[in-house]
């Protein structure tokens, strides 16, 4: 027996992106930005994305302990066409989501946290 | 001046050094690092020390975070006398985590160190070469403030700085995994 597709770190991706139509692409980055897994479309480069999440990550873990905020729980940032949102998924990784501009963010919020708990113990 | 090192099976090699005075807690930090931390692959760890578990030239931990990039960490020792040394254990660097002490009495040791080291890295040193404060034993009752250490070091806003008790692990991997981005980030995604 072969592992079910939802107990693969691609596995959560797909279902994370299936799920919620507004996720154009999703991605696992190790804390330290390198490339885990995506699901990204064929003209974002996947090195990008996760030199993206590592900025963002630096930048908003430095914000978040400088301003007396503790540790870095998520990063969001808006454009005009639409979110980018980094959780920590476990000590290890984190879980970076592109979304368009009219996307639910709560809905997407509970779902990026059930994925990232996911990858955490896989990770 | 910077280039990708690579070994015969394609993987890069980054090198980070943990640098800092005398009895700081660079080489608990790298142990707990080798010892407690799951999520990173970790191969031997050596250390030169002398009979007392003193640093006598370096220590060494390859790491990996997984896919195709290998740390290579290193610490010198501290002592004053090992300066040779330390000069050549630098030699390369891609990133440093500075530890310094928070005991009040090792006001000078931190100040001498954090000096010594901007001498031998000239204006690299946080540009070139990211780095990344550790303000280890912070769990000693009569700890110096953040803000002197700070003041001590001539560090302004941006450096990043992680408050630490290596002997627990408290901060430590954080400390590393925030070099290792800053790294990452400065060589591979330029």
């Amino acid at each position: 027996m072969g592992e079910s597709r939802e107990n693969t770190l691609e596995g959560v991706l797909n279902e994370l992106q299936g799920s919620i139509p507004e996720i154009e692409a999703c991605a696992i980055v190790s804390v330290e930005g390198l490339p885990i897994v995506s699901a990204l479309p064929t003209d974002v480069d996947e090195a990008k994305v996760a030199a993206m999440t590592a900025a963002m990550l630096t930048l908003g873990e430095k914000a978040a302990i400088e301003l007396g905020k503790g540790n870095l729980e998520q990063v969001n940032i808006k454009g005009v066409d639409g979110w980018l949102l980094v959780v920590q998924a476990g000590m290890n990784a984190c879980l970076t989501v592109s979304t368009t501009a009219n996307a639910k963010l709560g809905l997407i919020f509970l779902d990026m946290k059930r994925a990232a708990e996911k990858v955490a113990g896989m990770i | 001046m910077f280039t990708i090192r690579k070994d015969d099976k394609g993987r890069i090699h980054l090198k980070l050094v943990f640098y800092g005075p005398s009895l700081g807690g660079k080489t608990t930090a790298l142990r707990w690092l080798y010892g407690k931390v799951e999520g990173l692959q970790k191969g031997e760890f050596t250390a030169i020390e002398d009979e007392t578990n003193r640093t006598l030239f370096f220590d060494y931990l390859p790491l990996s975070a997984g896919g195709r990039v290998l740390f290579d960490v290193f610490t010198v020792a501290g002592q004053k006398r090992h300066r040779h040394q330390r000069k050549v254990v630098l030699q390369g660097t891609d990133g440093i985590l500075f530890v310094a002490d928070s005991s009040p009495d090792q006001r000078d040791e931190n100040t001498e160190s954090f000096e010594e080291l901007k001498l031998f890295l000239g204006d690299d040193l946080g540009r070139q070469i990211p780095i990344v404060v550790m303000l280890n034993k912070r769990d000693l009752p009569n700890r110096m403030s953040r803000d002197e250490m700070l003041d001590l070091l001539g560090l302004g806003g941006n450096v990043p700085i992680y408050e630490t008790i290596a002997v627990q692990g408290v901060g430590v991997k954080r400390a590393f995994q925030a070099i290792a981005r800053e790294v990452i980030l400065k060589r591979m995604y330029k």
